[in-house]
């Protein structure tokens, strides 16, 4: 009786073994790949949340004063200015101050008032009421710090 | 002659009943080795070495090296597919005093079956759609019945499934292991050392026998009318039992089909069928050493290797088969 056969079957064998062995290689290599590329994305995702972190707290820290969160909402305060009141809204959006608005400064001289308004971006670039007056309009300065000021305190959650 | 055939089926049906009680899902976890290849193929997955594999393999190994042994001797499902055709041969002869066979040419055409239901198992497994088919699953609910589970709430398909395996292997011997055994097919395609293959040599015959052609449930031995032969084909003068096709040529079947439950050997009157290996023949006659592969303490000894080997992988993995726990 011949045997080829018998050779037949084993080659067959050895072949699909062959296969089998090398696609077990590839698909591991795959895997490894594939979950490298999954922790890669974990950390650069890490990596947003923390710089957008730092975006908001970061210049509430330079500034020196310790802020802490605001509670989101608007809140009205004043402070007195040079011939009054001024009164302030303060929008407070996602924990930091999104917009402020003076709702009444009709005690204040224009123009005095218009060089002294200027701070309220500083205020918002800052993330408090304490930045610098505006030298020459001190007093309408000082009262849209302190109405600021006010304002925030109902906001200190 | 009759206590001698006794002896071969008390040894068959112990091996049988040693297997089932103590390892009954070697069957199952070698399929599902398969099945696993074929699932981590289909979802770009690894493929690692679970106690399925590894039970794959061993079997596989064992094949290559002692033919199917295993399904023949050691299968829950061959076991109890022998005990059922026992049964039934005893009441067909009760009752009509013949048992029925089935005719050798369906049986031929109907074992490619087999390799038709691996295929499609195959193919969804690797489609990750088995889940569609895995109610028609008779094993499940078989290896829920010897471990005790006769609940049948919601398995009903396999049940089914399983009753028309039963009554097949009431009417033809071994019908699930020629006719839709999925493992089978894989135990068929692996290369056996033609040592451990069955074969008889035509020129040894005792006239017109046939006795191994008629025992063998595979249909594995064959005979042919005698115009068919060519002359001077060895046996020939013996009548027509020649393992060959009828152009003379004697093919090797790659002992694919064979389950090596030896029948042929056991029922052979002048000891030529078997496997045929380890033949010292000095030629003048001194010593003659015939292992023809069904004696009691070779097969004692092939199922003695299955158990240890299987035993140990099992305590090393922790106790991956059931009935070993």
């Amino acid at each position: 009786m011949n045997n080829n056969a018998f050779w037949i079957k084993v080659l067959s064998l050895v072949l699909i073994v062959g296969a089998i062995l090398f696609y077990s290689q590839a698909a591991s290599a795959h895997t490894q790949i594939s979950e490298a590329n999954a922790a890669l994305e974990k950390y650069a995702d890490k990596l947003e949340q923390l710089q957008k972190q730092q975006e908001t707290y970061g210049t509430a820290v330079s500034a020196g004063t310790s802020t802490g969160a605001f509670t989101d909402g608007t809140y009205a305060g004043s402070g007195k200015g040079y011939g009054g009141q001024i009164s302030v809204k303060v929008i407070v959006k996602d924990g930091s101050i999104d917009d402020i608005q003076v709702t009444d400064s009709s005690g204040e001289s224009t123009s005095y008032f218009n060089s002294a308004v200027s701070i309220l971006d500083n205020m918002l670039d800052e993330q408090t009421w304490d930045v610098d007056a505006v030298s020459g309009a001190t007093l309408s300065s000082n009262g849209l710090r302190n109405a600021v000021k006010s304002a925030l305190e109902k906001a200190k959650s | 002659m009759k206590k001698k055939n006794a002896i071969h089926v008390w040894i068959r049906r112990g091996i049988g009943l040693f297997f089932l009680l103590l390892l009954p899902d070697l069957y199952t976890s070698a399929f599902n080795g398969v099945k696993y290849i074929a699932a981590q193929a289909g979802s770009a997955g690894v493929i690692e070495l679970t106690p399925f594999i590894s039970i794959l393999i061993i079997l596989l190994a064992f094949t290559f090296l002692f033919g199917r042994f295993f399904c023949g001797y050691a299968c829950a499902f061959g076991f109890l597919g022998d005990l059922l055709y026992s049964l039934s041969a005893f009441l067909q002869k009760k009752i009509h005093k013949r048992v029925w066979q089935i005719p050798d040419k369906p049986r031929r055409i109907l074992r490619y079956m087999k390799y038709l239901i691996l295929a499609v198992i195959l193919l969804l497994t690797f489609l990750q759609a088995y889940d569609r088919v895995s109610r028609f699953d008779p094993w499940q609910i078989f290896a829920g019945f010897l471990a005790g589970d006769f609940a049948l709430k919601g398995k009903t398909a396999g049940f089914a499934v399983l009753v028309l395996i039963a009554v097949g292997m009431c009417f033809v011997e071994r019908f699930f292991c020629l006719f839709l055994c999925p493992m089978g097919a894989v135990f068929s395609m692996i290369p056996v050392l033609p040592a451990s293959g069955l074969r008889r040599d035509p020129s040894h015959c005792a006239g017109k026998c046939h006795q191994c052609e008629k025992n063998c449930p595979a249909g594995y031995f064959r005979s042919f009318p005698r115009e068919q032969i060519p002359d001077g084909y060895p046996g020939l003068d013996k009548g027509e039992s020649v393992n060959a096709e009828p152009d003379g040529k004697v093919r090797d079947q790659g002992y694919g089909e064979c389950i090596a439950c030896m029948k042929c050997a056991n029922g052979c009157p002048v000891g030529n069928a078997g496997c045929g290996g380890f033949r010292s023949d000095s030629g003048t006659g001194t010593r003659k050493v015939h292992i023809r592969g069904n004696e009691w303490y070779i097969l004692l000894l092939k199922a003695g290797i299955l158990f240890v080997i299987v035993y140990l992988l099992n305590t090393r993995l922790g106790g991956s088969l059931q009935a070993l726990q």
